[in-house]
């Protein structure tokens, strides 16, 4: 990837004007962050609308954009308070239960996972798995494989040091590595 | 089991390195995307707000140069109504009927503006508007030049008493400064006795507009709207022509707000007391003001007698 072609350089062409930077800076970070809303959240209904939020906040904010850091990490930390106060509000409400009920409303769920190939019958014990997973270590095993953040990066998003960061994402690796070990 | 922290390091950093097992499984089974809805409203807001601006237009652009424009033109409108003190710069209607010679064309003015009014309903009218309310008037002292650069007294128009339906202008004028809207008049000497008795008159301008004599008037007789409305007659013209003691004189008249008639009577009695340079004086005075009033046989003829 050229430097013109970078998320900061396309983000600083979106923010004079030039829209075709804007969507090519969707295309690419689309998949990676609405998963990760996807799974975290208890319904798809919810990740969608906290997916939307974030591209809303970051087109707004176009015109106060400066290359402090990694637009991924800009991005992230935008869904990480979404995902944040959604919490919060969630748990003010009783009936939602973090991501217990992930995979009712996907299209692909469990159920049908288990008549697929093998390798379908593995990744659906692996999004089980994380969706046992504690919140925190979730999230860090998804900023890493979604949104391709380092250590370092992952801390700077969820407001932890490096050290817990990476406590966190060990604990998450070792579960998830269990897991995938019984499929 | 890997209960060793080191053996878990160690498979954070083969993890950490990527296309490990465990990444592979999870892309495998990763390919969810955001439905097209979704995508189109978030490319349509972007669109909306990425859209290129027109550069930010100038304080006088044409945007708001109509809009500027009839906010100081309503501003500039609304403070000239309202100025309180007189100002040179309104010298139209003053200038033109305030010459010594423009004493027939006003009076014509004002014969064609009434025309159903008689000569002395005219001059009785003109006598009001030139001075409508003597008793409340305050008179400045300018003592330190006196006669010196007579100003124009621009007043305030008190309506005329037949003016029925007429509404005052509102009251802008400070609290100290005599009637609501009314400038003071600066005279150029000392003040009189006389003067100082009509400051204290208990009379007020309401009481004035209800005199029998002002209702009398017809309504054509107020004075029309744009020429001399909001202002009121300027002294006699000898006023601006004459030597300063001669203006003082003839303001200190026409403070009192003498009438055509009360005027020729001061001036027969002058006569009578043997004054007469004060009388003619006095005529003189009264002519210029009143061109067009007929002077008594006797007062004519008394002073022809002496020369004058």
């Amino acid at each position: 990837m050229s430097r013109e072609d970078g998320d900061e350089a396309l983000m600083l062409r979106y923010r004079n004007g030039d829209v075709r930077a804007f969507e090519l800076l969707y295309e690419r970070h689309k998949g990676p962050l609405f998963r990760y809303f996807l799974r975290q959240c208890p319904q798809r209904a919810v990740a969608e609308e906290l997916f939307q939020e974030v591209w809303t906040s970051v087109v707004r904010s176009r015109e106060r954009y400066r290359v402090r850091a990694k637009f991924t990490t800009l991005l992230y930390r935008m869904a990480h308070n979404r995902l944040i106060d959604y919490r919060r509000s969630a748990a003010s409400n009783p009936g939602h239960d973090g991501a217990a009920d992930v995979y009712e409303d996907r299209p692909d769920g469990s159920a049908a996972a288990d008549e697929r190939l093998d390798a379908d019958r593995r990744a659906a014990a692996l999004r089980r798995a994380i969706a046992s997973l504690p919140p925190e270590q979730r999230e860090a095993f998804l900023l890493r494989e979604e949104g391709g953040l380092r250590l370092e990066q992952i801390a700077q998003v969820t407001g932890v040091g490096s050290e817990t960061a990476k406590s966190r994402l060990r604990y998450a690796v070792t579960k998830l590595r269990e897991a995938l070990s019984k499929a | 089991m890997m209960s060793d922290p080191s053996k878990k390091d160690a498979e954070l950093g083969e993890y950490l390195k990527g296309d490990s097992g465990l990444s592979r499984a999870y892309r495998d089974g990763s390919g969810e995307l955001p439905p097209a809805h979704v995508d189109a409203r978030i490319l349509a807001e972007a669109r909306a707000a990425g859209a290129p601006r027109r550069p930010a237009p100038g304080p006088f652009s044409n945007r708001w140069m109509a809009p500027v424009s009839l906010a100081v033109m309503v501003l500039a409108i609304s403070v000239v109504a309202l100025l309180p003190e007189p100002d040179p710069s309104l010298p139209e209607v003053t200038d033109v009927v305030g010459k010594p010679d423009a004493g027939p064309a006003r009076e014509s003015v004002l014969r064609d503006e009434n025309a159903s009014v008689s000569d002395d309903q005219v001059r009785k009218a003109r006598s009001e508007e030139a001075d409508p309310e003597p008793g409340r008037r305050k008179l400045e002292k300018r003592v330190d030049s006196p006669g010196a650069g007579e100003p124009k007294s621009y007043q305030r128009l008190m309506p005329p008493a037949s003016s029925e339906g007429y509404t005052r202008p509102p009251a802008t004028a400070p609290p100290d400064s005599g009637a609501a809207g009314m400038p003071e008049q600066e005279p150029s000497g000392a003040l009189s006795d006389q003067e100082i008795r009509l400051q204290r008159l208990p009379e007020s301008p309401a009481e004035r507009l209800r005199s029998p004599r002002q209702r009398a008037l017809p309504s054509e007789a107020k004075p029309s709207e744009g020429a001399v409305t909001g202002y009121a007659l300027p002294p006699p013209a000898a006023m601006e022509s004459e030597s300063p003691a001669v203006a003082a004189e003839a303001r200190e008249e026409n403070v009192a707000g003498r009438e055509p008639d009360a005027w020729l009577e001061k001036i027969s009695q002058l006569i009578k007391e043997g004054r007469v340079e004060a009388a003619a004086r006095e005529l003189e005075l009264f002519r210029q003001a009143y061109p067009r009033a007929e002077v008594p046989p006797e007062i004519r003829n008394a002073l022809e007698a002496t020369g004058r």
